[in-house]
């Protein structure tokens, strides 16, 4: 390959930039210095092909044939091997996503077609791009800073509507912006507090401690309305996790198939018919639901139906919110969810269509999880006067009366919906993507570790014992390296390492 | 050599033909050069345009205060002079931020001028391996190195010549031969190393008179300037200035506020044998409404806003119209009488320094309370010059053009005597060091203040005298005037500066500081506040509980740690019956323990912050095809060539981002893990 001195020391990169699988269109990208030239020797268009006396024009779509590479210098002996017709987009560099020269083409969907376009780049001499290439181009070539690469991660596997408009906030700066907030009145703070120090013999000029403690408190407090935010970020990326638990044939899979409307559980009249968790996933205004469909709870149940009602257990702990089934009438069983962090439970009676739905509405109730002491969230075997019997948590939330529901009639999943939305959005996601914050593992444990740092340096002062402008100072500027990995304006080896893996082929 | 006072028009006949190491230049940088140069055996020669000037203080009469006390401590332990001539010659002794934790207090002494400039003189003069040398160096002698060019255009070799591959750099364009003086002497050394201070096209301003020269009553380096444009250096005109003095017997003490040094004042040096200083005072004197109404009214006649001067000045020590401008909302400014001397009838004004007419420096002078009836017996002045931007020098302070030729002092961009002695002594080393083909003194930025000033130069873009502070050094919790000698007390050792006393003295220092922690650590002590028994050096982390405490406490709990202690301070006493020894080691092992767990920490980030500090940059790594950093960066990282990841990180314009970039071409460079396959065909 030609490399020109100014150039950027890469390999010219192919990959297919849709998903593998049947479609009605597939792209194919192109990226690097050899781009252009890759292209005419596998595109003939307007602009394209050996003959072309033009350039093609930037970010101009052109319709013309994808084949198998020619030579540029003897087009006229070889006869095209054509592989497909196709539009392709010149976007030279740096106005491209990767900051290089770029060529996509447009071609037919399907396994064969694109595969046979990459193929073909590869054999014009570029190299398979692996995935997140293009994303660390575009961040090499300084389009994208490392916050606004993940934003890209987010936007590329975003479930639902409303994650991708959180990582385009994201991605615009939103938690740049928030972060700042909380870091200026550090910096400033640190300022005076150096000042102090290397100046404190001319007039004696010292930070009152009252002032310094002010701003802590105001940082823990910035810290602490961002970390509020991380459950949504987890839950815009991945989904909202929704658990049916409950004993069985208490109509689980019947709910469950209801809600996702679709027969994805199997449903039959004998119990612990469900083994396996099965998940399936629902968008519902704008927000993507995952729903587990678990094994039913009961204590004589073979060796593979306890192995599955293990994993039911599990499963509904690891949850972001539990839908506890029981018939009407019939009692709660015992989820034995953990004693902490355990998620809420919401209270539903089954079978509202049968004789005992009456007794239900005496029964079902909705309770929080995370009732230990108590062996779970409701007691075994309570009665079906549960929801006041079991005493669920007295701040709990939504401590309310049970749902009654009928698979068969669809009468009370309104309500349900509701109760779940309700819940839902005590969780911040509207605010997270208003504000473009959506926090990732990596982000939360920087503000983790800097909420610390500062906590620390409160609880000096706290037991009285005054850290002095040294330490503080120090602290301090832990505190702000720390968050400053978080945007990347404060560069860590390990922060690199987790910020590309996260992407697939093609981006 | 000569001893005569000034005189050049003879040329005197010279002690030999050629030597190791010629320091060009008599100042606190070039003395502790070419002592450290003749100590470790090298064949050296000192060039001063006056013998009599050896040593002098232009500026102010004092070593030390903060940041500086901290580099005075590292000079001494590592075999300098700067510690002992202070001690020597101080008339007041102070530490500074007493108000402040023990990392971030400082020592600063009030000199004798005339007594220091003597002592210094006599110390060269006496110092066997090492002549002194009177004329004006006007040329630095370098022989071109012919190359095939390598196809690096980074330097700039002056002349049309090619870069060659160097000893310490991958590309340089000559070698150093020596230098010429005025009257046509050649003087021939295989290394030179310049400290030229403000000596470079000096051009000294009062109002609007214009004197040409380095400082009062000395002529300034016209030649030289040019001599280091065509060796392919650039320069950069920089400024400072100095207050006007007072006539002592002009001055009414009575309407003063005295300041009197330390009751019990600690020498500088660990060498210090004998320290029973007769201290003198200092006053205090503030500025006021009166004073400032003059400043202003006569701003536009001052050189620095009238526009004349177009040096940059220091941030740090403004003159005082600066001062009133820039900080316009404060009423008055601190400013401290200093006697030049215990005998001397003049008197410094710090914090005065100015470059004002001298009618509007006497009217600001008479508006101070006390001052009313003061005669300045010189006017303050601000002074130009030449410095050489420090991006263009290696680690070793040696110019990258230039094999062989070291820079240090304030020709470097720095302000201070204690600045300037700390680069003339890691100067004067690595250019032995360098003849000998050894590698340069490391000096990493975790355990000294003078690793973090050569490391400041290498990195920082200098555009404004540099000073040292406490907040310049991130591990300032560590580097503490207490334990200079844990940190770089083994480097001292095997640098071999430090005579067979200053060896011994060390060693039994470092062995009663060890000896009292592990005591400590292992003495068992029940509280007095009650509870169960812990150990001594957990004991001392209470609230109130110092060293003393603690010992005394872990000998009422144990008989046996009494005899323990008693055999430890009578082996100290024996081997280092100097004074600093004792209470030195004691402050050392007392705020190693109560910031112990702070520094603990900062180490523990710092480790998992990566290894950029260990992370090496190769030398041949051609930044400028890199289209990935920003096109800063790429200018900066090529021309101060970093050594390792951490230092490129600490160059002023490249960013978080760009040392990302550079960290994913270095992975590609190693062949390891590379994510990437297939693409490394690129020139890095």
């Amino acid at each position: 390959m030609n490399h020109q001195r100014s150039a950027p020391v890469t390999a010219t990169v192919v990959a297919r930039a849709t998903p593998e699988g049947e479609g009605g269109l597939a792209v194919v990208r192109i990226s690097g210095p050899e781009a252009m030239s890759i292209a005419r020797r596998v595109f003939l268009g307007p602009g394209f092909g050996p003959a072309a006396p033009l350039p093609p024009t930037p970010r101009r779509a052109v319709y013309g044939i994808l084949h198998a590479p020619v030579d540029l210098q003897d087009i006229e002996e070889q006869a095209l091997d054509i592989i497909d017709e196709a539009l392709a987009l010149p976007m030279p560099g740096p106005h491209s996503y990767t900051g290089e020269d770029t060529v996509e083409f447009f071609c037919h969907g399907g396994r064969q077609v694109a595969a046979a376009v990459v193929r073909a780049c590869q054999a014009a001499g570029a190299v398979a791009a692996p995935p997140g290439e293009f994303t660390r181009r575009a961040f090499l070539n300084g389009r994208l800073t490392l916050d606004q690469a993940e934003a890209v991660a987010d936007l590329i596997t975003a479930g639902s509507e409303q994650a991708a408009r959180a990582a385009v906030a994201q991605l615009r700066g939103g938690l740049d912006a928030e972060l700042g907030a909380v870091e200026w009145p550090l910096l400033d703070l640190l300022v005076r507090l150096e000042g102090a120090l290397e100046f404190s013999d001319d007039d004696g000029v010292s930070v009152p401690v009252a002032e310094v403690r002010l701003t802590l408190a105001e940082a823990i407090a910035g810290i602490d309305r961002l970390l509020a935010l991380a459950p949504a970020g987890r839950l815009l990326r991945e989904g909202i996790h929704i658990a049916l638990a409950g004993a069985p044939n208490a109509g689980k899979s019947s709910l469950f198939n209801r809600l996702v409307g679709d027969d994805r559980a199997l449903v039959d009249a004998e119990p612990g018919t469900t083994r396996d968790v099965v998940a399936a996933s629902v968008r519902r205004g704008g927000r993507l639901y995952v729903l587990h469909d678990t094994a039913g709870l009961r204590d004589e149940a073979g060796r593979v139906e306890s192995m599955g009602i293990a994993r039911a257990r599990e499963t509904a702990a690891g949850a972001d919110l539990v839908l506890l089934l029981a018939e009407a009438g019939q009692a709660w069983p015992s989820l034995a969810l953990p004693a902490v962090g355990a998620p809420p439970v919401l209270r539903v009676a089954t079978k509202g269509d049968l004789d005992g739905a009456a007794a239900g509405s005496r029964c079902a109730g909705a309770s929080r999880g995370g009732d230990g002491a108590a062996g779970g969230a409701t007691a075994p075997h309570s009665t079906c006067a549960g929801a006041s019997a079991s005493a669920p948590m007295a701040s709990a939330p939504m401590a309310s009366a049970p749902i009654i529901t009928s698979a068969v009639t669809g009468a009370g999943l309104d309500t349900l919906w509701a109760a779940i939305e309700h819940q839902v959005e005590t969780w911040n996601l509207d605010e997270a993507v208003s504000l473009g914050v959506v926090l990732n593992e990596r982000h939360r444990q920087r503000l983790l570790e800097g909420r610390d740092e500062l906590s620390q340096l409160v609880a000096l002062y706290d037991d009285g014992a005054d850290p002095g402008e040294e330490v503080a100072g120090t602290l301090l500027a832990a505190t702000l390296a720390r968050l400053g990995e978080i945007s990347g304006r404060v560069f860590s080896e390990q922060l690199l390492d987790g910020v590309f893996r996260r992407f697939c082929v093609g981006k | 050599m000569t001893t005569g006072n000034g005189s050049t028009t003879t040329a005197t006949p010279l002690a030999r033909s050629a030597w190791d190491v010629v320091v060009v230049g008599g100042g606190h940088a070039g003395l502790e050069a070419a002592l450290a140069a003749a100590r470790l055996g090298a064949r050296c020669a000192l060039v001063t345009h006056a013998i009599s000037e050896i040593g002098r203080m232009p500026c102010n009469p004092a070593i030390g205060g903060l940041g500086k006390g901290h580099l005075v401590r590292e000079i001494d332990v590592l075999g300098g002079q700067m510690g002992q001539a202070i001690d020597q010659t101080g008339i007041q002794f102070r530490m500074l931020n007493t108000k402040k934790g023990p990392a971030v207090q400082s020592p600063r002494a009030q000199a004798d001028k005339h007594d220091y400039q003597r002592y210094m003189r006599e110390v060269v003069l006496a110092q066997p391996g090492l002549d002194v040398i009177e004329g004006d160096v006007v040329d630095i002698l370098a022989d071109m190195l012919v190359g095939d060019g390598g196809g690096v255009d980074r330097l700039n070799c002056g002349d049309a010549i090619q870069p060659v591959g160097g000893t310490h750099h991958p590309q340089v364009c000559r070698r150093v031969r020596g230098v010429l003086l005025a009257d046509g002497r050649d003087i021939k050394g295989a290394a030179v190393v310049l400290s030229s201070g403000t000596f470079l096209r000096g051009l000294m301003h009062v109002g609007a008179r214009q004197t040409i020269g380095g400082r009062e009553g000395a002529a300034s380096a016209e030649g030289l300037s040019e001599s280091l444009r065509k060796l392919g250096l650039q320069l950069r005109r920089l400024k400072t200035g100095t207050p006007p003095r007072l006539w002592r017997d002009s001055i009414d003490y009575t309407q003063l506020q005295p300041q009197p040094g330390d009751a019990e004042p600690k020498p500088f040096s660990l060498r210090t044998a004998v320290f029973a200083p007769v201290q003198v005072e200092c006053h205090q004197v503030w500025t006021n409404a009166a004073t400032h109404a003059v400043i202003r009214a006569n701003l536009s006649r001052s050189p620095l806003y009238g526009g004349i001067i177009e040096g940059q000045g220091p941030r740090y020590c403004p003159s005082i119209e600066d001062k009133v401008v820039r900080f316009a909302d404060k009423e008055r400014h601190l400013l401290f009488l200093e006697p030049e001397g215990r005998d001397d009838p003049e008197v410094y004004v710090n914090g005065l320094s100015t470059s004002l007419p001298d009618d509007v420096q006497e009217a600001i002078v008479h508006a101070l309370p006390g001052l009313g009836h003061a005669r300045l017996a010189r006017y303050g002045y601000a002074v130009e010059y030449d410095s050489i931007p420090s991006w263009q020098i290696s680690g070793a302070l040696e110019a990258q053009p230039v094999a062989g030729l070291y820079l240090a002092g304030q020709v470097l961009g720095t302000s201070g005597y204690e600045e300037a002695a700390a680069q003339g002594l890691v100067a004067g080393v690595n250019a032995v060091r360098g003849l000998a083909g050894d590698a340069p003194l490391a000096l990493p930025r975790d355990t000294s203040y003078l690793g973090v000033l050569v490391d400041d130069l290498v990195t920082k873009d200098i555009t404004e005298p540099y000073r040292m502070f406490t907040s310049r050094a991130e591990h300032r919790l560590h580097l503490r005037c207490d334990n200079a000698e844990e940190r770089l007390g083994s480097l001292a050792l095997e640098l071999g500066l430090l005579d067979a006393r200053g060896r011994a003295v060390l060693q039994a220092r470092t062995a009663y500081a060890e000896g009292l922690a592990a005591l400590l650590a292992a003495a068992a002590v029940r509280p007095a506040t009650g509870g169960a028994v812990v150990h001594a050096s957990q004991y001392m982390l209470y609230p109130g509980v110092d060293l003393e405490g603690a010992l005394a406490a872990a000998v009422a709990h144990d008989p046996a740690a009494a005899d323990r202690l008693s055999a430890l301070r009578g082996a100290l006493a024996v081997a280092a019956p100097a004074p600093p020894g004792r209470a030195g080691a004691e402050a050392q092992v007392e705020n190693g323990l109560k910031y112990g767990g702070y520094i603990a920490k900062q180490a523990r980030l710092l480790a998992q912050r990566g290894t950029l500090e260990e992370c090496a940059m190769p030398d041949d790594l051609d930044y400028n095809s890199m289209s990935a950093l920003s096109f800063e960066a790429r200018e900066k990282l090529s021309r101060v060539r970093p050594a390792t990841l951490g230092q490129a990180g600490r160059i002023d314009g490249v960013r978080a981002g760009d040392l990302a970039v550079l960290t994913v071409f270095l992975r590609r460079h190693r062949g390891r893990a590379v994510e990437t396959g297939g693409d490394d065909e690129g020139q890095v």
